[in-house]
């Protein structure tokens, strides 16, 4: 397991403690999960998305990602409709090792309200949580 | 079929607790300190419960419930808990009445018999959401279920895998069988042939299923599945790794020897439960409180 040091956690995103992160773009928000969750599962071997048009409530399970002989459920940080999955990541679900914020990204949700992705944690308030 | 013969006799005397002690999940007649300093969050403590012969499904309602257990105490105060060194943490060791199980992303495809012949056997197949393939659990197969709080004690989930299949392997060491992960595949395996079998979830951040060591099982029920998805592979349990080498373990052997004569299987079904909690104390650094059976 990488030290807390280690990781790696862009400045620009919001992150949950679930381990995961989210990035606003005009009121849709991409997810997926952050450098500690894929390093701390190991070897992703499937990830199971919803479908597009899905809507979800904050805190809902919305997937599993399951690396060797394990299955972790995956959970909505803020509420909304999914509008967009990665399928890239059917084939070629390992892009959510080598690239979590970027081609292994997970899912985009519109959102009506965006006070639930303002009340994620920033990178230092999730830093501290870690430490805990 | 004197295996059967065991199992059977197994069953009558490592019975099924009573309803009530799994449905009400007690913690508050522990013997702890009430009025003692706050749970010490550095030591993991969990309970160890023998469930005995218990069907998948009870067992499956159970390790939910305990989450669900886990997760009301998580949000409680530690100083406002009775029993403050209990989260609600439990690791469950029992044996199952013949059934197959699927992982989450199925493993009907490498079941190599038809329904009706399984229905003729009186075996069920249920479909469960943990990682791996189609396995199959029956009497003489030691399974402990770990339900603890990853996320709380900082365990990975690669970690636990691979712990789960240390405590397999330092199990099957007590025997003097040398068992090792297989660089391919997951699980232990002694030679090319598979003891035993790990496969998980994680909810909430907190794990159920686990772990199941083959330990004097009928191994036929496995010659109709490509176990976990593979093919011509062959499974073996401690009762046949220790009859090919008699010397290695004389006290197993004597016990073997015996096997028609339950109370042997039973001393190695015990010998084996007493192993998984050394080693799960050991592996994950956990203090287990047994209680015992009802």
């Amino acid at each position: 397991m990488k030290e807390i040091n280690d990781l790696n956690l862009p400045e620009d995103l919001k992150y949950t403690k679930d381990h995961e992160w989210a990035k606003n773009s005009d009121g849709v928000i991409t997810i997926g999960i952050n450098d500690y969750a894929q390093d701390q599962l190991g070897e992703i071997v499937f990830v199971e998305l919803p479908e597009v048009g899905d809507t979800f409530e904050k805190g809902d399970e919305f997937g599993s990602v399951e690396s060797v002989k394990a299955v972790s459920e995956i959970y909505m940080p803020v509420a909304g409709e999914i509008v967009e999955i990665n399928e890239a990541l059917e084939d070629a679900p390992e892009l959510v090792n080598e690239s979590c914020y970027d081609n292994g990204w997970l899912i985009k949700v519109k959102i009506d309200d965006t006070s639930e992705f303002e009340a994620l944690l920033d990178k230092g308030a999730y830093l501290d949580m870690l430490k805990g | 079929m004197p295996v059967r013969l065991a199992a059977g006799m197994l069953e009558s005397v490592r019975s099924e607790p009573e309803k009530s002690e799994y449905d009400r999940l007690e913690y508050e007649n522990m013997d702890c300190q009430k009025s003692g300093p706050c749970r010490d969050k550095k030591k993991r403590f969990a309970l160890f419960k023998d469930l005995g012969v218990l069907e998948y499904n009870k067992a499956l309602a159970l390790q939910i419930k305990t989450i669900e257990v886990i997760q009301d105490r998580a949000k409680l105060s530690p100083c406002s808990l009775p029993d403050q060194k209990y989260s609600g943490e439990t690791v469950f060791f029992v044996e199952h009445p013949p059934v197959f199980t699927l992982g989450k992303r199925g493993g009907l495809e490498n079941l190599t018999v038809s329904n009706e012949f399984l229905n003729s056997k009186n075996v069920d197949i249920v479909k469960t959401d943990r990682g791996g393939n189609i396995t199959w659990h029956g009497p003489g197969q030691a399974v402990l279920y770990p339900v603890i709080d990853l996320e709380k004690n900082r365990i990975s989930v690669k970690d636990f895998v691979h712990g789960l299949e240390e405590i397999m392997k330092l199990t099957a060491s007590d025997f003097n069988i040398k068992a090792d992960r297989d660089r391919k595949n997951h699980g232990i395996w002694v030679g090319n042939a598979k003891i035993g079998s790990v496969g998980i979830s994680v909810k909430r951040g907190i794990s159920m299923h686990g772990l199941a060591l083959n330990i004097n099982p009928d191994l036929e029920a496995f010659s109709w599945i490509n176990p976990c998805g593979l093919n011509d592979i062959s499974m073996t349990s401690l009762k046949k790794e220790l009859l090919k080498n008699k010397s290695c373990d004389e006290s197993a052997f004597i016990q073997l020897k015996a096997m028609q004569d339950d109370c042997s299987s039973i001393q190695l079904m015990e010998r084996v439960k007493k192993s998984f909690q050394k080693y799960f104390s050991l592996v994950f650094d956990f203090e287990l409180v047994v209680r015992s059976q009802v």
